[in-house]
């Protein structure tokens, strides 16, 4: 019988990136062997290696980079194919093939009350043309300019000129997926609802794929925080969120299962346009052989462990905050976290706060290779992000039977399901009380044994990678054997 | 009796910071939500503190409020004119060093009291590694220049040293190319052509490093690595009584030497951990994008040296080579040189603060009134030109009653100085428009530009030099500068009538 | 220094070939031909009208250097290439594209070596197969024929460097000054060769000697063709070049000058009549600015074609005898030029030594331009110019006297570094002396007058002799620098004063 083929689309994780993503498609990949994978990942720029080694049933990995190239395209293809495309694309081509499909694309993209499948359509024959005719050249012609402000001016965006560039560049950039050619493949699954999941829907317009996506944390959510630190201008915030709001809905529409971590993260699906009916709740697992309860060595210093990447949304700040008050009552407490530095800016103003608060001798920072030892060395694990989806590393901490006290962020709380102490987030100081309930007192050990007596039996029964792989697989199989969706004919641009 | 509604209590992250970072109204009620959240503000919280049944309540219910705020202010990093300026002017400063060290020492990094063979053997290979390792270093730049610009530094030294590997063997295969004919015509007796060789290959590999080193903008190293040089020559000529020739050469490499280690050093120093490994480069990509800078910067040297070969070549009867190096027609150009320099250096701070008015006039102006939009930088560009013109006739002017009165040391003759002026003061303007075409994209308007002024050049240099006398050489420099100002002025203005879109497609 | 000639053999034959051969091939490509021969005999004589006239009006101006010329031939060739449609493509920007997109389809695939060359070998045989191997039979023994009449002709200028005739003295003048890009009246039998001079960098007596025996086979080979047409047989045609070519060595010796040159393009004419009457008239105009008033060299060289043609063409059986002795005549024409002009020019003479000739070449070739003064009679300007300063005997010894060179601190002063003063022991005397020597037509007209008649020339031989040796007895600055029986030369090195290059 042959293999299931599944296309794995991500935008800023696997394989290029670390992160909780990137663990969740590592995961999917290697323990549903039977499945032949082929990646697509879209990275930041071109010179993005890929960081997780690909397991055999892994056939091919393309990476996209979505900036960083003066050809879109041109990095990963020989260099004539594409010079050979751009022969073929002339003023003719542009207003025959290109132009009408364009200007339908950005009708619906400006257009508030926007129709997915009007959406999808246009892509989808953009996709085609550019099957032939070359993406650079059509997209930076004046033709796209000119239809870009008309659709602008005739949907009430007043844009100034400054807005309409940045708008178009970002749009001449997104799109550069409809100019990949897919493979032919059973099954899509996307990581992401935003530009990941939109070869999901080429894939299913054009060859009957089915389409299965899988977000982790929001897009939209993670979009919105963006944009609140940015510098662009109201209009082109509201161009992007209209735009990936489009994307979103789109994706939605198309997949024929939704799945998600939580009910927190179901209600914003739902909110954003995600039938309910279509999403389903699977959580993430890892390995018990990997992350067991392990004999701790003896310590002389009460260890707090935190594993995170170094950024603001990390919290790392309301930690070293909640660090000074620990200490105060604990004065061997040590604090350890471990995890990349991504944001330099935000790592020097947590080392600031650890000299302000003279807390040299008890935070410590680092990377570690061996997670599961750092658990077994650790009395307490402590997430003090301000968001997340269902992080990994709880779930590390409950299957090596360490206690969590996390904020209660994202599907946090329905993960930790009472097995730990959840906190405010952003508030330092009940993470201090919390964190001092377990460490200090009489009956903290007593109690840091029970919660993680608890959270461990909670972690093998629901958060197994087994569990996991089979909820997958079950996904897949279900849709290979379902009715496949009418295929639009590939007919040349 | 109007009721307003009443101002909800918001929490306090949701209002501007007051330390003026990077802050933007919430688009909708969902960014609010977000930015709730994030604030450690759950339904929990909402309902407990502030009394709404869930964030998303709290939510819609400040939204109103907040899109009131304004975003904050993005200060704008700018360098004031004269900076730029001297950024601009910075280029020449190995020219100065080199200038001051033939003042003191009668002779340089190349050049001194030589004999007229040697000299024009000198003169050959700097004119020949000029217009050589031109068009390399113009395409290093702009590929070197975009990864730079996308913080790929890993790449962007991988593609620099490639260049100059190319560049190296590039010299090699055309100084051979031009010694070929050099022996069979007898243009140099031996050995100079291969003296001329030498010198086309050392300086060469200079600007091959210096090249890098302009494209970091780091000119000041440039000029280290001259004063290096010069030191080395000093030390081995008058010290150690090497030959003048052998200790230039020498000197040269030390020069190269220096330079391409600060490069080398400076390009590790600006890799930052995370860059990654340098990309794969498709060498057809590499000449697609590259072949129009290839051939400016190739043509750009010979628009600038021709008129010194066709001079150094003029039939002289009573001359002991084909080639005669000419002291006073260089004297005279060399006196130009420095007008040009003091003009050039403002083509960088003009390019800037016209880029700046383009960025500020698309804010100002919406997608409707592009016309007037176009109108207005229209205006401006007309604006500095007018400045380039009454600059540049300033300096012209200055110089040439400055060299009148008090010049007589260095006996230029002065109609060749006064074409010199003049052909300089417009391969300023031509350059100021080539400057504004690279920046919008457009480096094929360049190229046809310069081209025909070259042929311009060359026919009326070559006339001019043979017909009367090799002084009025000049005069076909002049003519060319003048065609390719006209040029690229008609080409600029014709895609300034468009200059929105060409804006966007050049920022791709 | 027989290797140096051989160099310079091939120098000018290269610069011959170019001229006459590739550049003419390249507008026969652009040109349209029904005929492939006619084709290509008419982009001879068009590229050779062409030279002509282009070299004739930029000398008038001064403007004849490499550089003009060059030019003329660029915008000439591009005009053939404009007017046949050859760059048609360069304004279809399509084509442009095509002609980037197969050259980034090389660098991305990156054709190995072996493939390239494999590429070139299939290009190769694909424009043989172009040409008719059979059609081409009957020229290739005239071809062949023509290439041993130029290395025959070769044999007396690689051994001899003085010319045989007088007219070659002032030809050599005409062209140095024509390539050196001065204004000065055109001599039209040098105009052609002024290219070669620039392609060659030869000077000017190199170029003239050797061209001498290229233009002679140009002629044989012209004859043959001519014959060929006519009488529709190779066999005569090689008869009529041997005759030709035996003709030439005996009026010339090999060395064909301007009526000789001419015939070619005369006989061009006839070649072309029957195909274009316009270009046949432009080869005969072609033939009378090389050579404005024809003499009896030109009615030789072109008669001698028409005579065998209309006797073979009368009668059939001398057609076939002639087919049958054509070896001999052609082996009886090589060997004429090879032994003639040998044996034509004596032992020395007519009009300068060859130690003279060959001493003046020396100096020319080892020593920096300018830097080194002539003094003797005129023949030696013709080398000198460009190269060197001449001043003339009769100068020289009506300047100075015995008296006034054998004080001690008496030095000439010449602004040069050496100084050479030519003195015939035994002054040239031969039967045309008189008349031949005023051949030469140099500036120096007044100065010819002493050297016309025998003893005007004997007693300035034996006056700058006796100066010299008055000289030399008193300084030592002075060295012989070549001597045999008939010539001394002697060396003044320049104490003070004078250029020096080599520092």
């Amino acid at each position: 019988m042959d293999k299931t083929t599944v296309l794995l689309t991500t935008e800023g994780t696997y394989p290029c990136y670390s992160g909780g993503v990137s663990v969740w498609c590592d995961y999917l990949v290697r323990y549903l062997c039977d499945i032949e994978y082929h990646i697509f990942a879209i990275t930041h720029a071109p010179s993005q290696q890929a960081r997780f080694a690909c397991p055999p049933n892994v056939t091919s990995c393309v990476l996209h980079p979505m900036w960083g190239t003066e050809e879109p395209g041109a990095h990963d293809t020989n260099f004539s194919e594409v010079h050979e495309r751009k022969l073929r694309t002339d003023r003719t081509t542009l207003l025959r093939g290109f132009l009408p499909h364009f200007k339908a694309c950005l009708r619906e993209l400006f257009n508030s009350d926007l129709d997915p499948e009007l959406l999808a359509q246009s892509l989808f024959s953009l996709h085609q043309y550019f099957w032939k005719h070359d993406y650079a050249n059509s997209m930076r012609s004046r033709l796209a300019w000119e239809a870009f402000l008309e659709a602008a001016a005739l949907s009430g965006w007043r844009l100034n000129l400054e807005e309409a560039t940045h708008c178009m560049r970002w749009v001449q950039r997104y799109l550069s997926l409809l100019a990949v050619d897919f493979p032919r493949v059973d099954l899509v699954h996307s990581s992401m609802a935003g530009l990941a999941g939109i070869p999901g829907m080429l894939c299913k317009l054009g060859q009957g794929s089915a389409y299965v996506l899988t977000e982790h944390g929001i897009h939209m959510r993670e979009l919105y925080l963006n944009l609140s630190r940015s510098q662009y201008s109201s209009r082109c915030r509201r161009f992007l969120v209209g735009f990936h709001r489009a994307i979103t809905r789109m994706n939605y529409h198309y997949a024929d299962v939704v799945t998600c971590l939580g009910d927190f993260n179901r209600q914003w699906q739902v909110r954003f346009g995600a039938d309910p009916g279509k999403i389903r709740v699977v959580s993430n697992g890892i390995d018990p052989s990997s992350f067991r309860p392990r004999p701790s060595p003896k310590r002389s210093r009460p260890t707090v462990l935190t594993m995170a990447r170094i950024f603001p949304l990390k919290g790392i700040d309301v930690l070293i905050r909640a660090a000074a008050e620990v200490r105060d009552r604990v004065p061997e407490v040590r604090f350890r976290v471990l995890g990349e530095i991504v944001d330099q800016a935000y790592f020097d103003e947590c080392l600031r706060l650890v000299e302000e608060f003279h807390l040299g001798d008890h935070v410590s920072f680092g990377v570690t290779s061996d997670s599961a030892n750092a658990y077994a060395e650790a009395d307490v694990y402590c997430l003090p992000s301000r968001s997340e989806g269902l992080p990994y590393a709880v779930i590390e901490a409950m299957m090596s039977g360490c206690p969590v006290v996390a904020a209660e962020v994202g599907n946090v709380p329905d993960l930790l399901g009472g097995t730990g102490l959840t906190v405010t987030p952003n508030d330092s100081r009940e993470m201090a009380a919390a964190l001092m309930r377990l460490l200090s007192g009489p009956t903290a050990e007593e109690l840091r044994r029970s919660l993680a007596h608890q959270a461990l039996e909670r972690a093998r029964r629901h958060f197994t990678i087994n569990q996991f792989a089979e909820q997958f697989e079950g996904i897949y199989d279900e849709l290979a054997d379902a009715p496949s969706y009418a295929v639009l004919s590939r007919t040349a641009g | 009796m109007t009721n307003w509604p009443m101002r909800p209590a918001m929490p306090s992250c949701l209002e501007p910071p007051a330390d003026g970072s990077p802050w933007a109204p919430p688009l909708d009620s969902c960014d609010v939500v977000v930015r709730l959240e994030t604030a450690g503000i759950t339904d929990t919280v909402a309902r407990r503190e502030y009394g709404y049944r869930n964030a998303w309540r709290l939510a819609e219910a400040c939204f109103p409020w907040l899109r009131m705020f304004p975003a904050s202010k993005v200060r704008e990093c700018r360098q004031s004119a004269l900076v730029e300026y001297l950024k601009g002017l910075s280029f020449a400063l190995p020219l100065g060093f080199c200038c001051l060290a033939m003042a003191v020492f009668h002779f340089s990094l190349w050049g001194g009291d030589v004999s007229p063979h040697l000299a024009a053997a000198v003169g050959l290979g700097t004119v020949s590694s000029f217009v050589t390792t031109g068009g390399v270093v113009q395409a290093m730049a702009r590929r070197g220049l975009f990864f730079l610009s996308v913080q790929d530094r890993a790449t962007g030294e991988v593609v620099c040293w490639k260049w100059v590997r190319l560049g190296a063997a590039w010299l090699v295969i055309c100084g051979l190319a031009l010694v070929a004919p050099c022996r069979f015509y007898h243009w140099l007796p031996a050995p100079f052509d291969w003296i001329a060789f030498a010198f086309h290959l050392s300086l060469g590999l200079l600007w091959l490093a210096t090249g890098i080193l302009h494209m970091l903008e780091r000119n000041l190293w440039s000029a280290a690595a001259t004063v290096v040089g010069v030191c080395s020559v000093v030390l081995l000529h008058r010290r150690l009584q090497v030959p003048l020739v052998d200790a230039q050469l020498t000197g040269i490499a030390v020069a190269a030497v220096f330079a391409f280690s600060a490069s080398f050093v400076l390009f590790r120093s600006r890799r930052c951990g995370t860059s990654g490994r340098p990309r794969s480069l498709s060498p057809a990509l590499d000449l697609y994008l590259t072949w129009p800078h290839f051939l400016f910067g190739t043509l750009y040297f010979l628009l600038i040296f021709s008129d010194r070969i066709l001079a150094w070549t003029a039939p002289d009867i009573s001359a002991d080579s084909p080639v005669q190096f000419r002291g006073d027609y260089e004297t005279a150009l060399d006196l130009a040189l420095i007008a040009f320099v003091l003009q050039v250096g403002r083509v960088r701070a003009s390019s800037v603060t016209f880029m700046r008015k383009i960025v500020r006039a698309e804010k100002q102006h919406g997608i409707d009134a592009r016309s007037k939009f176009i109108h207005q930088l229209r205006q401006a560009y007309g604006r500095s030109t007018a400045g380039f013109v009454l600059w540049g006739a300033a300096i012209s002017v200055g110089l040439y009653l400055t060299v009148s009165r008090v010049g007589a040391h260095f006996n230029p003759r002065s109609d060749t100085l006064l074409w010199a002026l003049v052909g300089g003061f417009l391969m300023v303007i031509g350059l100021w428009n080539s400057s504004l075409l690279f920046w919008l994209s457009l480096p094929v308007d360049v190229v046809t530009a310069i081209a025909p002024a070259v042929a311009v050049d060359l026919l009326i240099g070559y006339l001019m030099s043979r017909l009367i006398t090799y002084h009025y050489a000049i005069a076909g420099f002049s003519s060319g500068a003048c065609y390719f100002a006209v040029l690229t002025t008609r080409n600029l203005l014709r895609r300034l009538n468009s200059l929105d879109y060409y804006y966007f497609s050049s920022s791709i | 220094m027989i290797g140096a000639d051989v160099v310079n053999a091939f120098r000018v034959s290269l610069g011959f070939l170019v001229v006459f051969g590739a550049l003419p091939w390249l507008v026969a490509l652009n040109s349209r031909r029904e005929h492939a021969l006619m084709g290509h005999c008419t982009a001879f004589m068009r590229t050779a009208l062409f030279t002509e006239i282009v070299t004739v009006v930029l000398g008038s101006m001064g403007l004849c250097l490499p550089g003009s010329v060059g030019a003329a031939y660029v915008l000439f060739l591009f005009a053939l290439m404009f007017r046949s449609g050859t760059l048609r493509h360069l304004r279809n920007t399509h084509w442009l594209s095509a002609q980037l997109h197969k050259l980034i389809l090389l660098m991305d695939r990156r054709v190995s070596a072996g493939e390239h060359l494999q590429s070139l070998r299939i290009r190769y045989v694909s424009w043989r197969r172009r040409f008719d191997p059979t059609a081409l039979a009957p020229f290739r023994g005239i071809c062949w024929f023509a290439v041993f009449v130029a290395f025959a002709a070769c044999f007396y200028p690689l051994h001899q460097v003085r010319f045989l005739h007088g007219v070659s003295y002032s030809r050599t003048l005409a062209l140095q000054k024509l390539s050196l890009g001065q204004s000065s009246p055109q001599d039209g039998s040098v105009a052609l060769l002024a290219p070669v001079v620039f392609l060659s960098g030869c000077e000017g007596a190199t170029v003239v000697r050797f061209a001498g025996p290229l233009f002679t086979a140009v002629l044989a080979l012209t004859t043959s063709l001519v014959l060929f047409q006519l009488t529709g047989s190779s066999a005569i045609g090689m008869v009529g070049a041997g005759l030709v070519a035996g003709f030439g060595a005996f009026a010339d010796g090999g060395q064909l000058q301007a009526d000789g040159i001419a015939s070619i393009f005369v006989l061009l004419s006839i070649l072309l009549w029957r195909a274009s009457r316009l270009d046949a008239v432009w080869s005969m105009a072609a033939g009378l600015l090389i050579d404005p008033i024809p003499g009896l060299g030109m009615i030789w060289y072109a008669g001698i074609p028409l005579v065998i043609a209309l006797l073979v063409l009368s009668c059939r059986s001398l057609s076939r005898c002639l087919a049958m002795i054509r070896v001999p005549i052609a082996l009886t024409g090589i060997a004429c030029l090879i032994y003639l002009p040998t044996k034509l020019g004596g032992n020395e003479g007519p009009y300068q030594y060859e130690t003279a000739a060959r001493a003046m070449s020396r100096i020319i070739r080892e020593l920096p331009q300018n830097t080194w003064l002539v003094v003797s009679p005129v023949q030696e300007l013709a080398f000198t110019y460009g190269h060197g300063w001449h001043m003339e005997l009769s100068n020289f010894v009506n300047k100075y006297n015995v008296d006034e060179v054998i004080q001690p601190d008496f030095h000439f002063g010449f602004p040069v570094m050496d100084t050479f003063v030519f003195v015939e022991k035994r002054p040239l005397v031969s039967r045309a002396l008189g008349l031949s020597l005023s051949e030469l037509g140099t500036r120096f007209e007044p100065a010819i007058a002493p050297y016309q008649l025998r003893l005007s020339r004997a007693s300035l031989e034996f006056e700058a002799g006796r100066l010299l040796a008055a000289y030399r007895a008193r300084h030592s600055d002075v060295q012989v620098f070549v001597e045999d029986e008939n010539v001394i030369v002697y060396r003044i090195r320049s104490s003070s004063g004078g250029v020096r290059p080599w520092t």
